[in-house]
């Protein structure tokens, strides 16, 4: 099997019934990046803390919006940074239409997902998905999400009822 | 890349009592001490208990070994020395202070990140070779709770594996935010397997109230009372009795001081007494919970009414407390044993000149004004530690220690098991595990004694365990709960506001340990106050401002931010500052003599004008 058709396919999705707002995963990926801040939180109603994913958008806009060509779509479906090209112009931050990349700069480059891609040649889940304290990440395939009779807010999230967990 | 050349231990996660298994790996040509740490956490997926699951401390241990703020180097009033004068210089002041005051005048505190074998080391090292009963384990969250526990001998034999098979659970506290890995466990239960029926009992509408079915949100500070009315309930409807919880509480008078209607607690009571099994899950954070130990006691009480259906797990703070409580709180020959919080009184009143710490800092732990003064007048001050504190900088003599995966031991695991581990990683520097050090400064004090701790000695010390019946401890508990009844009805008009603590998942107990990590220091680096946004509105205060937080103990100006889950009566603030804990009061369980870290009465104003 081709890395192709491992990595194209499968995808993060977040359990918003089971996210407890703990933000280990957040904490797993700046450990595992040189303190990069590559996953942001969401705070909702300044109750409910949520991780916000990349996409890895099939034609994302911080790609297309990148005036140094430091954002690129690799060849199995992940949407990479190259920080030595990065200039740091955040365009990509505003480009980005789920607000998935982090504003503050760290070392002048902006932070961006890579899905642990040296895990993933191993053929292991991200560390935000093995480090998860509630069962609320998961790393599935694309086929598997699209699950029949299984309630979605987009490919990446889904929940019985996020607004009351009862 | 974690290739095949990485070198991979697995050991357990030294912070919290949960013990998550976690790998070290790291490569096996890297040189220490590299900006960029060559070490690094890998996720334990085989591991039965946390099943990989790391919180964001978990995911900092990795920062442990190589930290640059670890202490590395012996010093002697703050000069690098090497170990040997170190220890001789510790053991020529100890001598002294014994020959001009006796061995009474010297104490030895200890926190709750040694094993069973140090715990052990330091009781012999303190009332063998130094010839002093000032010897105890200091846990301003869980001391209370641990004794009445220890006295009831333990509920034990309840895991976190058993967790899912549960048909009710009911939460005491903030569990998720305190010890999130548990919530996997507890969440499957609710969603996957049995369709459990959760049950939160908290003074905040927090995160782990958030998934209840139930939330009871009682006053600050009267979560006993909530506990002792679902006795009364259970007593009263138990199918099958094992004992009478004779205290004849006035329920209407229970739902009008806590604030927790009499129908709620019928609800959780019924499904206690129908469900097949049941737990009872408590977690303790300093000034959250009022009166914690009997919180823990009642806990313990519940289970006995409804027999052999419902457990109790009280979740301790720190990584190995339980078992260093458990081996300190039993003096030699059936003699009790004096408290943490009395070594304290006893340093402040003047009696105790000499300090030994191994392991903690009660200036962050348990800070007054009254005991920095007086640590600060100590003829002698010795602290074995791995990271600077408020303590080391005071210290006469300060020992670089070893942690977690530089050491290995045994240590007590939630249910009662021991568990054994092998050290993973070399301390950093000359840092040394306490257990060296213990027999190294024996030694020093007199060359004829040998420090030697045996497993049979370890399993000894753990078997001196109470078992006392719950109903004779029961009158004490009875006086101040009906107490507290009648003491609840009035307003306090100088302090109206409640303070409660609200626990930050990156730090763990007074944050000593914590706030080195580097996530720890991102997310909350500094004391904040959180208050509902219609309680900053009346008092004209917008986010971020700063706000005059007073106190009787003192007060303390900090930005407030808004919070939602908030009573607009509640204020709250992270307990991993010394800042904030020195807001709450020191109040003493009689009968124990630990400390209750409840929440407090506090007054919120604009602070007054700096020049």
């Amino acid at each position: 099997m081709s890395s192709q058709d491992v990595l194209g396919q499968k995808v993060i999705v977040l359990n918003l019934d089971y996210c407890i707002g703990c933000r280990s995963c957040a904490t797993a990926c700046t450990e595992s990046h040189h303190q990069d801040l590559n996953l942001v939180h969401g705070e909702v109603a300044e109750v409910a803390v949520l991780p916000h994913h990349c996409r890895h958008c099939q034609n994302a806009a911080c790609v297309a919006a990148c005036p140094a060509e430091a954002l690129e779509l690799d060849e199995s479906g992940i949407v990479r940074r190259w920080s030595n090209r990065c200039v740091g112009c955040k365009s990509c931050v505003y480009a980005c239409p789920f607000g998935v990349l982090d504003e503050n700069l760290l070392r002048h480059v902006s932070a961006k997902c890579d899905l642990c891609v040296d895990r993933f040649h191993q053929g292991l889940e991200p560390r935000c998905v093995a480090t998860c304290v509630s069962g609320a990440l998961t790393f599935e395939d694309l086929s598997e999400v699209w699950e029949e009779g299984r309630p979605q807010f987009g490919a990446r999230v889904v929940a019985r009822s996020p607004w009351k967990r009862a | 890349m974690a290739g095949s050349k990485a070198n991979r231990s697995k050991t357990i996660c030294p912070v919290c009592s949960l013990q998550d298994g976690l790998i070290l790996q790291w490569q096996r040509s890297s040189p220490r001490f590299t900006e960029a740490s060559p070490i690094s956490v890998d996720y334990d997926m085989e591991n039965p208990i946390n099943e990989g699951s790391l919180c964001p401390r978990g995911n900092s241990i990795a920062e442990l070994v190589d930290h640059p703020r670890r202490l590395t180097c012996p010093q002697i009033e703050g000069r690098d020395v090497p170990w040997q004068e170190a220890l001789s210089q510790a053991a020529k002041s100890l001598k002294g202070l014994v020959k001009k005051h006796g061995p009474e005048a010297l104490g030895v505190l200890a926190g709750g990140g040694l094993t069973l074998e140090e715990a052990v080391g330091i009781g012999k090292l303190a009332r063998d070779v130094l010839g002093t009963q000032n010897v105890a384990a200091l846990f301003p969250e869980d001391g209370d709770a641990f004794h009445y526990l220890a006295q009831l001998g333990w509920d034990d034999g309840f895991s976190l594996k058993d967790l899912q098979g549960r048909q009710v659970i009911v939460l005491v506290g903030d569990v998720f935010m305190e010890h999130p890995v548990i919530s996997k466990r507890i969440l499957r239960a609710k969603y996957k397997d049995r369709h459990s029926h959760l049950f939160v009992i908290d003074s905040q509408a927090t995160q782990t109230a958030g998934f209840a079915h139930q939330h009871l949100q009682p006053l600050p500070g009267t979560e006993p009372l909530v506990l002792a009315g679902l006795a009364q309930l259970l007593s009263a409807s138990a199918q099958k009795k094992s004992g009478e919880f004779s205290l004849k509480l006035d329920l209407e008078a229970v739902a009008q001081a806590t604030a927790v209607s009499q129908e709620q607690m019928a609800t959780v009571a019924s499904a206690l007494n129908s469900a097949k099994d049941g737990v009872l899950i408590q977690s303790n954070l300093f000034g959250r919970l009022g009166q914690p130990g009997t919180c823990a006691f009642l806990g313990h009480v519940l289970t006995r009414l409804v027999p052999g259906k419902l457990a109790f797990l009280h979740l301790p703070v720190f990584w190995n407390g339980r078992g260093v409580y458990q081996v300190l709180s039993s003096g030699d020959k059936g003699q009790k044993a004096i408290s943490g919080p009395h070594i304290l009184e006893s340093i402040i009143e003047g009696k105790i000149k000499g300090l030994l710490l191994f392991g903690l800092d009660p200036l962050s732990a348990m800070p007054t004004d009254e005991l920095d003064q007086a640590m600060k007048k100590l003829d002698f001050l010795l602290v074995a530690d791995v990271f600077p504190t408020v303590s080391t900088e005071l210290a006469h003599v300060l020992l670089p220690a070893a942690i977690g995966p530089e050491k290995g031991g045994q240590i007590l695991y939630l249910n009662g098991d021991k568990q054994e581990f092998q050290p993973v990683v070399p301390a950093p520097g000359l840092a040394r595990p306490e257990m060296d050090i213990f027999e190294s400064l024996a030694q020093q004090l007199s060359s004829d004694t040998k420090l030697s701790i045996t497993p049979q000695d370890v399993k000894e010390k753990l078997s001196q365990s109470g078992g006392i019946p719950w109903d004779r401890i029961l009158p004490e508990v009875a006086s101040r709960l009906t107490q507290q009844l009648t003491a609840e009805k009035g307003q306090d008009t100088a302090y109206p506001l409640y303070l409660v603590s609200t626990a930050v998942p990156a730090h763990l107990g007074d944050g000593s340990l914590t706030r080195n990590f580097s996530w720890a220091h991102r997310v909350c680096q500094a004391p904040c106050i959180w208050a509902h946004p219609s309680l900053m509105e009346k008092l004209q205060l917008k986010q971020g401002d700063q706000v005059q937080v007073s106190s009787q103990r003192g007060q303390a100006v900090f930005p407030v931010l808004a919070n939602r889950g908030l009573a607009d009566n509640v204020i709250s603030a992270p307990a991993h500052f010394p800042e904030v804990r020195r807001l709450f009061s020191w109040n003493l369980d009689p009968r124990s003599g630990e400390l209750e870290p409840g929440p407090e009465r506090v007054l919120l104003s604009k602070p007054k004008e700096s020049s």
